[in-house]
């Protein structure tokens, strides 16, 4: 455990020691970086930070991003056995007598100069085309909703491990000292409200330290867990109470000669810092009337996923390391028609604004974004034709941009029914080894010591970077 | 850029830490086995399925028999070529598992080799050896002084009893020590009065309460099923078992047994089944589309986990998909294990809001049943007051609707009782009619007044749906109508002494009809008579006369048909009926006093709101609604409560799982041990039982040691191994392995007794010392493995909630029962539950008020797809998995915990208030014992100084901005704008936030 301890404690104890040898009051803003292994990265990254726009729920990759023209004539026959093989199908649909094929409710076509497919249903993010990397063979074991919301952010279907963004912000530290390097916003959109429940386990650490866990950032009042100060303590009280707290605590480590004395006072100097740092990126006051034409009337409205999608953009600016967005309602298994749409208008919009925001700003290029959810749908209908789709992982699609990813670009085939991968198949492992590779890390290769093993992002199973899609 | 000079230091931890565990002779379980397990077993280990070139490196034979080691020759060893040479195609490892051998470790495999490459058996596995005589305290002290005399190190002098009795109740209790438990302390000159005090704060409830904590992380207790909806579940009586068996020092061995076969002891009490409710803590999912199979698989995989690591120190886990790569456990052996837990009835699909079969009805064996239906009573009240506000259910839309409401009904009359009219509880007045169905149009009734002497007053109210006239004696004299403004009539002059008959003619127009009277006799000697409308009361079809009835006679009268009784106010509880002003009504209702209102017309109430409401706020009514369910299904159960356990029917067969697949069975095996161990005896069943009987067998290696070590663990803060839930070939290697044996044998052999255990732990000067870091101590032994000094810990997550709310002396000591609802931000949930959907429980938090608000945090009410802020924020596990060991971190949220969040500032305001409550007089003194409560010492004069400057500061800039005192005050809990007040709550709330105060040390 020596080394994962030392390392953990880089951030935390390894501070105080520095300064508790050099008994001097902590100096602040001196680095820019702070935590982080010094092990990484591996490798020259093409990416800096992170933004993942995770659509939970499960999009329908038929109805927004896989193209089959063969389904016209197919829709309405009964799925071929041949084509659904020994597939587990959830206990939602496995009663049924019939799989009837299902084709798109909505045109999709080929998109700008490359031709990358997207719906009708997505008007904006057709727009932005020419950036995406369309990703249509993930898959995933998970056939439910908590087994795979929790594999494709932890690694493992059973509960217990880090997420993606707590391993990226214990291996490469924060960018911002007056940030958290790691921070989640959650939406919930008008297709099925509520969505399916959500967890504080898919930004948690699991067994790595606490400390790099996703810190919520709020729509509404707080946009930090008790940021605020309570009424009648105003900024200059809270310097000078702090002052009293730092004097106090130095006093004992002076007596004590305890380094995390010394830590503890650096974090209540973060602390404070953040107190101004949080509320900036929430006060929109700066933004010129062309952001909201560009994400949206939404975007000034706390909580909404085009709000969200915004602050990804100030978060990024201020150099967090991972931001996730979480925007719930994309299980539909009735109602596809109208619930889909509603999905799709809720976050079309800002999603393709974000990109091209980024991209005007000069920050596409080292900032990875991501779009997809735990899994897709299924291409037979769940009941009568049009009312709703069931749970489908075996192929399913994603995109990404910027980040030294490829735009313009798709990567891997289904078959006719969008069911099964015909060509280059992305394991949502894969997927995650892929997002670490862009950041520099090797996934294989980062490691935290737990019950005795070599425990890893992406677990035991081997994984493949899809190289061919990074520029 | 990083930062370079953090980066030299840890390479300075590095080398200071290995040198300082480098012995002049090298031993194989120390030294080499952490190197091969590392970078070799992985291939040439005990699995053989991945073992590459056949070769083995776990044993001595394996090893020698390929040459890959030759003894005494490392020049002649394979494997000192394989790891030096440049040929990449030869190198170990190879290069692509990323694993590179030191230049350090492979000097230290070549002096081995060199020595004769000896191999051991895992430490862990062998027998502790036995141990030395002589009372334990002093053994600690004498292996502890061996170490650090080996490292020329001096252990520290002794802590003064300040600090000695912090740190003890610290331990403990989980709570600071009283001024007058220091003071006594202080004052007691008897040799024995550390030992004295330690005997009375381990008997204390709070010790057990300190105990119980730890193991709920052990046993990942939880409020609510964990996937997925992650509802409610009730599982607190199973808690209270748990701090109860530390009240009664339950030896450990009976403790494991049984929680973990309770069920199969013989003649098993309710207490000891209830106890595999240890089991039982997995979370569990019903969400849809689950294959349950696959998740009764996933169950039981949690509970060996559980048990392996809890108990055993193993991680058996790998071992569910393929052989394990680094212990000697195969899939087969994983798989015998999991036979133990496989014969359960329980089923992969949860129940929903609550318990999944099997689940017993018990009583707490520690609860005052008293306790918890005062509790339980108190929330139901909260959740039905939040429910019956509907000003909180949509603040925007209540004010406007209720104006309308009242807009649209006529004024209010005046028809409350006059003064003198009283409507006593127990007096039930019930609507009439003929018929059930009420639907005749015209009908008489009556009854007969017995008047005595010394009439004072007498006063009808009375109402009818539609209308009546009242009648005495024939004459008529009121009339009602609406039917939902009862009439006050005083009909004192018209009655006379002896018999009088008093009635109505009452007539309906259509619809449900009803009608209802009270008459009160009061009398010039205090005495009342209450004549109210009752199966006494009679009835007829009056005749064709309109104008005057005939209330006299015998012909024709008949019994009444009772319709309902009513309510606190009158006439409540009458349905709402066709064809009536419902706005009326309703106008009606909302002029009462919120408090009087019955059960129905807060339904009819909210029920009219509700329909133009937002759905959300439909969603939070029907949520409450839920809520309210569970709770008074509690409070039914309340003598005897659900609590899910562990059964063994044995019918189930069980199969190796292909890479721990549900739906692909091998091999079928039989339950049992680990082939590595002894086996379990042949002539009993291989049930839990015998599991249980097993592990606590003086054969066994693991048990008692795991145990002491995780004992040890919570008194210095890190374990003798400081991987507490690896005792494995990966884990970490004992820092005192003589005295791990000798604590763990001597436990076993003193009837696995834990507060003695701890008593001896406690009792060392180990324990007593010093934990001031000299500089050089620091670079010696910076994580303080070797204990030349007492540990420095922050308190774990609960306990530096705790300590604020006994500090500020808010605590509420009520040990045991339901869980409760402290204050936290809103919304957290519903952000990410199934809130709305369904009527789940447990999707919305209703913080609560009053005193079970400060209750201890292990009753904090655990949801683990989010859990308590505050407290994860302090590094607590979310209880989803067995949590043996928490990390510690320091960061700048836990500092906005203890400023901002509205607890701490309450306890900040408690705090300020104690100082001035508690008869210190001046400011000096006041500070003073607000610093001494939260540290158990006097300040010291440049502390004080800092104290008091700021007090002075805050005061002048209070008295200055009223506003801000006011504010602050409120915040904190109290009233006014006293700039004392505010300004001592400054200092309250900066001693709380001292690194001190929250660190035991």
């Amino acid at each position: 455990m020596a080394r994962a301890t030392i390392s953990r404690r880089g951030f935390l104890g390894g501070t105080a020691g520095t300064l508790a040898f050099m008994g001097a009051p902590p100096i602040l803003g001196a680095e820019k970086q702070s935590g982080g292994l010094p092990s990484l990265p591996h490798h020259k990254p093409t990416a800096k930070r992170v933004i993942y726009l995770f659509q939970s729920g499960g999009p329908s990759h038929i109805d927004l991003f896989d193209y089959k023209p063969a389904l016209e004539k197919l829709h309405g026959t009964n799925l071929p056995d041949s084509v659904r093989g020994d597939q587990r199908v959830t206990g939602m649909t496995a009663g049924q007598k019939q799989f009837l094929v299902n084709k798109s409710v909505s045109p999709i076509k080929p998109r700008g100069q490359s031709g990358v497919t997207i719906s009708d249903l997505l008007p904006h993010t057709c727009g932005i085309a020419d950036d995406l990397c369309l990703i249509k063979s993930v898959h995933t074991e998970a056939i439910n909703h908590d087994p795979g919301i929790t594999f494709i952010n932890t690694g493992s279907q059973i509960p217990g491990l880090p997420s993606l963004g707590a391993w990226c912000n214990y291996g490469l530290g924060s960018n911002n000292q007056d940030m958290p390097g790691y921070i989640v916003m959650l939406s919930q959109g008008n297709g099925k409200n509520p969505g399916q429940p959500i967890f504080s386990r898919l930004w948690g650490s699991g067994f790595i330290p606490s400390s790099h866990q996703g810190v919520q950032l709020r729509g509404g009042g707080a946009p930090i867990l008790y940021l605020d100060d309570p009424k009648g303590i105003d900024r200059k009280s809270r310097r000078d109470m702090l002052d009293d707290i730092a004097r106090l605590n130095a006093m004992r480590l002076d007596q004590s000669g305890d380094p995390e004395i010394a830590t503890r006072n650096f974090q209540y100097d973060m602390a404070y810092r953040m107190q101004a740092s949080a509320p900036e990126i929430t006060d929109l006051s700066d933004e010129p009337e062309s952001t909201f034409e560009l994400y949206g009337e939404d975007a000034r409205t706390p909580g909404t996923y085009a709000y969200n999608c915004l602050l990804a953009r100030r978060m990024a600016e201020r150099d967090v390391r991972f931001i996730q967005l979480f925007h719930r309602g994309w299980d539909q298994h009735n109602s596809l028609v109208p619930h889909l749409t509603a999905q799709c208008k809720d976050t079309d919009q800002a999603s393709a604004a974000l990109v091209t925001d980024l991209k005007i700003r000069g920050m596409l290029d080292d900032t990875l974004v991501i779009w997809g959810g735990e899994f897709g749908r299924s291409i037979y209908s769940q009941g009568k034709i049009n009312s709703g789709r069931d749970h489908h992982g075996r192929c399913f699609s994603m995109w990404m941009a910027g980040g030294g990813v490829k735009g313009g670009v798709m990567y891997g085939e289904t078959d006719d029914f969008c069911y099964n991968i015909v060509k280059d198949p992305v394991h949502i492992r894969d997927l995650n080894a892929t997002v670490l590779h862009c950041l520099g890390i090797n996934d294989k290769r980062f490691t935290f010591k737990f019950q005795g093993l070599n425990q890893t992002p992406t677990g035991v199973e081997p994984t493949k970077v899809v190289k061919e899609i990074i520029g | 850029m990083r930062c370079a000079g953090h980066l030299k230091l840890y390479n300075l931890c590095l080398l200071v830490l290995s040198s300082s565990a480098l012995a002049d002779q090298l031993e194989f379980n120390r030294d080499i086995r952490p190197i091969l397990s590392e970078n070799c077993f992985h291939c040439h280990g005990p699995d053989k399925e991945t073992r590459e070139a056949k070769l083995r490196l776990d044993t001595r034979e394996g090893a020698l028999k390929m040459d890959a080691i030759v003894p005494g020759k490392p020049d002649d060893s394979e494997v000192m070529y394989r790891i030096t040479t440049d040929d990449e195609d030869d190198l170990m490892p190879p290069p692509g598992h990323h694993l590179e051998l030191s230049k350090k470790n492979i000097a230290t495999l070549e002096q081995w080799i060199k020595e004769g490459a000896e191999y051991q058996q895992h430490w862990s596995f062998e027998q502790p050896k036995v141990s030395e005589n002589g009372k334990l305290s002093e053994i600690i002290d004498t292996e502890i002084q061996k170490h650090l005399k080996n490292e020329g190190l001096k252990p520290s002098p002794v802590a003064n009893r300040e600090s000695i009795i912090r740190r003890l109740s610290l331990d403990l209790r989980g709570l600071p020590p009283t001024l007058a438990e220091i003071d006594a302390f202080i004052a007691d000159r008897s040799p024995y009065a550390y030992e004295k005090l330690v005997d009375r704060l381990l008997a204390t409830p709070q010790t057990a309460e300190r105990l119980a904590l730890d193991w709920l992380d052990v046993a990942r207790f939880s409020d609510t099923n964990g996937y997925s909806i992650d509802d409610h579940r009730d599982m607190w009586v199973w808690r209270d078992w748990v701090i109860h068996a530390f009240i009664k020092n339950k030896p450990y061995d009976v403790f494991l047994t049984e929680q973990l076969a309770g069920d199969l002891i013989p003649n098993a009490t309710p207490e000891q089944m209830m106890a595999t409710g240890f089991l039982r803590n997995s979370m569990n999912t019903h969400e849809g589309g689950t294959i349950a199979e696959e998740y009764r698989v996933a169950y039981i995989a949690d509970k060996i986990d559980t048990v392996s690591s809890t108990f055993m120190g193993l991680t058996m886990k790998c071992a569910q998909c393929h052989n394990h790569k680094y212990d000697p456990i195969s899939q087969k052996d994983y798989y015998r294990f999991y036979a133990f837990f496989n014969s359960a009835t329980e089923h992969g699909k949860g129940a929903t809001n609550g318990n999944t079969a099997p689940f017993i009805k018990v009583k707490s064996p520690l609860h005052k049943i008293s306790d918890a239906h005062k509790a339980l009573t108190e929330r139901a009240e909260r959740i039905r007051e939040l429910r019956n506000n509907l000003k909180n259910i949509d603040p925007e839309k209540f004010a406007s609707w209720k104006a309308g409401i009242l807009a649209k009904a006529e004024p209010a009359r005046k028809e409350q009782p006059q003064s003198g009219f009283r409507f006593p509880e127990k007096k039930k007045a019930e609507w009439l009619w003929s018929e059930k169905s009420g639907a005749t149009e015209r009908i008489l009734i009556r009854t007969t007044a017995n008047v005595s002497k010394g009439l004072m007053a007498a006063h009808v109210f009375f109402t009818c749906d539609n209308s009546a006239d009242f009648y005495v004696n024939g004459n008529k004299l009121a009339y009602v109508d609406p039917w939902m403004e009862p009439k006050t009539v005083n009909i004192t002059a018209h009655l006379k002494e002896g018999k009088n008959i008093i009635g109505a003619d009452a007539l309906n127009a259509g619809g449900v009809a009803g009608f209802i009277a009270w008459v009160q006799l009061d009398y010039q000697d205090g005495k009342t008579d209450y004549l109210v409308t009752g199966p006494d009361w009679q009835w007829k079809v009056p005749g064709s006369e309109k104008l005057a009835p005939q209330f006299s006679g015998k012909a024709g009268w008949k019994a009444p048909v009772s319709l309902g009784k009513h309510g606190v106010a009158p006439w409540g509880q009458l349905k709402a009926r066709k064809g009536v002003p419902a706005d009326r009504r309703l106008a009606t209702i909302l002029r009462n006093d919120p408090k009087s209102r019955t059960q129905e017309e807060n339904k009819l109430l909210s029920e009219a709101f509700l329909k133009n409401s937002s759905p959300l706020a439909k969603r939070f009514h029907k949520s409450l609604g839920v809520e309210l369910g569970v709770i008074e299904k509690q409070l039914k159960d309340i003598g005897k409560t659900t609590v899910m356990v562990m059964d063994s029917p044995g019918k189930r067969k069980t199969h190796i799982l292909m890479r721990g697949e549900y739906n692909k069975p091998g091999e079928e095996v039989t339950a049992g041990v680990p082939d590595l161990f002894t086996q379990l005896p042949d002539d009993q069943p291989a049930d839990r039982l015998a599991l249980a009987r097993w592990l606590t067998s003086p054969e066994n290696p693991l048990t008692a040691r795991v145990a002491v070590n995780r004992y040890w663990q919570l008194i210095f803060g890190t374990g003798l191994v400081r991987t507490s839930e690896d005792f494995g070939s990966q884990g970490e290697w004992p820092s005192h392995q003589a005295l791990l044996d000798t604590l763990a044998v001597r436990f076993r052999e003193n009837g696995w007794d834990v507060r003695a255990l701890l008593k001896e732990m406690v009792l060392s000067n180990t324990y007593r010392q010093r934990s001031d870091i000299p500089l050089q101590a620091l670079e010696a032994d910076p994580q303080n493995r070797l204990l030349a000094r007492a540990p420095r810990t922050r308190l774990p997550a609960e306990l530096v909630r705790d300590n604020a709310l006994a500090i500020s002396g808010q605590l509420n000591y009520q040990i045991g029962g339901p869980s409760v609802f402290p204050e936290q931000p809103d919304g957290l949930w519903r952000q990410v539950s199934h809130f709305g959907y369904g009527t789940f429980t447990a999707q919305a938090y209703y913080s609560d008020t009053g005193g079970q608000n400060t209750r201890r945090s292990m009753y904090t009410f655990w949801k683990r797809t989010s859990p308590p802020p505050s407290l994860s924020i302090f590094d607590a596990p979310t209880r989803e998995t067995c949590t043996v060991r928490r990390l510690q971190t320091n960061t700048p949220l836990q500092a906005l915990v203890l400023l901002n969040d509205p607890q701490y500032v309450k306890a900040a305001g408690a705090l300020a208030r104690r100082m001035v409550d508690e008869g210190e007089k001046s400011v000096k003194d006041r500070l003073s014992k607000a610093f001494r409560l939260a540290t158990a010492r006097l300040p010291k004069s440049d502390e004080l100084e800092v104290l008091t400057a700021a007090y002075e500061r805050e005061k002048a800039r209070f008295t200055s901005d009223t506003a801000a005192a006011r504010a602050l005050l409120l915040e904190s809990g109290n009233t006014g704008d006293d700039p004392e007040l505010a300004a001592l709550t400054m200092i309250a709330s900066t001693i709380l936030n001292l690194n001190e105060t929250i660190t035991k040390q």
